[in-house]
């Protein structure tokens, strides 16, 4: 019966978050206006800043994961 | 072999095995300080992306065009100067120290050229108007350039102590790549900083 009712409640919280959805936060200006020549150089900054440390920290990872594979393979000849 | 003698059990250990240095210490330690200097410029092209988008003209008004014609030659010198580090390493790995010499006299001439020259080409921006407080241009093209010169000069700091260790047959192999590694962080960056801020 408890296990029913919390259930239920989850269900209801579920319902109530899909029937109240998030608005757009307008904290920073550019983001809603699509025709802000800024717009553009933040959307690409953000993903530039986004994926340029994991894009470098994997190469660096890659480069010592394979040196590692061969330091290995020439041990074990 | 080593044996241990435990009751009835009698642990043979083998001998541990050698370890094998995968990537020497300096190389490590410099190509983590340039993953470090790497986000530091990325910082720097993402603020100045956004300051030029934001700005109605660039460069703003009354500020002098940038020598895009000029520092092409000095980033040749430049580029020149990394293919010439790279082949000090390979004549290094493969001749021998001796071999790797002239080349590495080479680059430090050619790395020492684009110093001056950015030098040179600093004195005629700012007689004409070009200065840290002058307009954001004005401001971004002295941090973002004066940082990489900062590097520049550091980098041939390197090369000069790495060609006096050379010739005195100092050097070793570690050392010199670490060294290496960090000239090329100065090439390689210099094309992409010239495109977006002398463009």
């Amino acid at each position: 019966m408890r296990r029913g009712a919390c259930s239920l409640g989850l269900l209801a919280l579920w319902a109530a978050g899909l029937c109240l959805p998030a608005t757009a936060a307008l904290a920073c200006s550019v983001c809603t206006d699509p025709d802000d020549p800024r717009a553009k150089a933040y959307f690409d900054m953000t993903i530039f800043m986004s994926l340029f440390p994991l894009l470098a920290m994997g190469i660096v990872g890659i480069w010592l994961w394979r040196r590692v594979v061969a330091a290995e393979a020439a041990s074990a000849r | 072999m080593e044996s241990v003698v435990r009751g009835d059990l009698r642990l043979v250990h083998p001998p541990p095995k050698p370890r094998q240095q995968v990537v020497p210490n300096e190389v490590l330690g410099v190509t983590i300080f340039i993953l470090t200097e790497l986000m530091l410029f990325a910082g720097f092209i993402s603020a100045f992306t956004i300051a030029k988008s934001s700005a109605p003209m660039w460069p703003p008004p009354g500020q002098p065009r940038l020598p895009l014609e000029a520092t092409a030659i000095n980033t040749v010198a430049l580029l020149l100067s990394g293919a010439l580090a790279w082949w000090a390493g390979r004549r290094f790995d493969r001749v021998g120290p001796a071999s790797a010499r002239w080349p590495m006299v080479a680059t430090l001439g050619l790395g020492a050229f684009f110093v001056l020259f950015q030098g040179y080409e600093w004195v005629g921006l700012l007689r004409e108007g070009l200065t840290l407080t002058s307009s954001n241009q004005g401001g971004f093209f002295y941090l973002i350039v004066g940082a990489h010169g900062l590097h520049a000069m550091g980098g041939l700091t390197v090369l000069t102590v790495m060609s006096v260790r050379l010739v005195q047959e100092q050097l070793d192999s570690g050392a010199f790549w670490a060294g290496r590694l960090f000239w090329y962080f100065v090439v390689l960056l210099w094309p992409v900083l010239y495109v977006l801020v002398y463009r």
